[in-house]
């Protein structure tokens, strides 16, 4: 895969996985991580945002 | 996101707004008030800057909410080189990058290069961002 290339999947009723080469930083720029795959919180839920941490079963995200 | 977008153009560019993914960033709004005035009727004039100018402004519209087409002989939006997802304080996921968005079966749904999606988990155009996370005081 290019470096420029992200591949998100929406996980039903969970995160979005996403594939590619990804650097995530906060609002002020700053390193958050860098992976090749990371699963990302859609539920607002985690106690490890941005990154999913399950949270999404116990409120019973459903979308 | 396709559906329903609201078209501006001038002999020299087209414009594309999308109204539901925008978020009132006001990346337009702040670097082009001339082209982009939303107290305006028609909130958008094509005319009132070079298609450089209004290309330059669209690419930092971070939910593509705004997109080109050159009508001239300047270039359309390049794919970023490298990829960057920016966790927004209490708002969505910036992405930039060559975006390939997939649903839970693996087929292919939308192919952007700037997109935000949704955090809060109470949008109504999920996975897209549609400003929710204020009404719902998102915190995270």
């Amino acid at each position: 895969m290019d470096k420029n290339e992200l591949n998100v999947t929406v996980l039903k009723g969970g995160p979005l996985m996403v594939e590619g080469a990804c650097k995530i930083t906060d609002a002020k720029g700053e390193t958050i991580k860098e992976g090749e795959k990371v699963f990302l919180c859609r539920c607002g839920a985690s106690n490890n945002k941005p990154f999913c941490d399950g949270a999404h079963k116990a409120v019973e995200f459903d979308n | 996101m396709n559906e329903k977008l609201l078209k501006y153009k001038s002999d020299y560019i087209e414009i594309s707004y999308n109204p539901k993914t925008c978020i009132h960033a006001a990346e337009c709004v702040k670097g082009l008030p001339e082209v982009f005035n939303p107290k305006r009727k028609l909130w958008v004039n094509a005319d009132a800057a070079s298609s450089d100018e209004i290309a330059a402004v669209i690419r930092k519209c971070p939910t593509g909410a705004l997109k080109y087409r050159r009508l001239d002989s300047g270039a359309n939006e390049e794919i970023p080189s490298e990829s960057n997802i920016k966790v927004v304080e209490n708002g969505p996921l910036y992405l930039r990058g060559n975006i390939s968005i997939y649903n839970n079966e693996g087929e292919i749904q939308n192919e952007e290069t700037r997109v935000a999606l949704c955090r809060c988990g109470r949008s109504k155009i999920k996975p897209f961002c549609d400003n929710t996370h204020k009404e719902i005081n998102f915190n995270g």
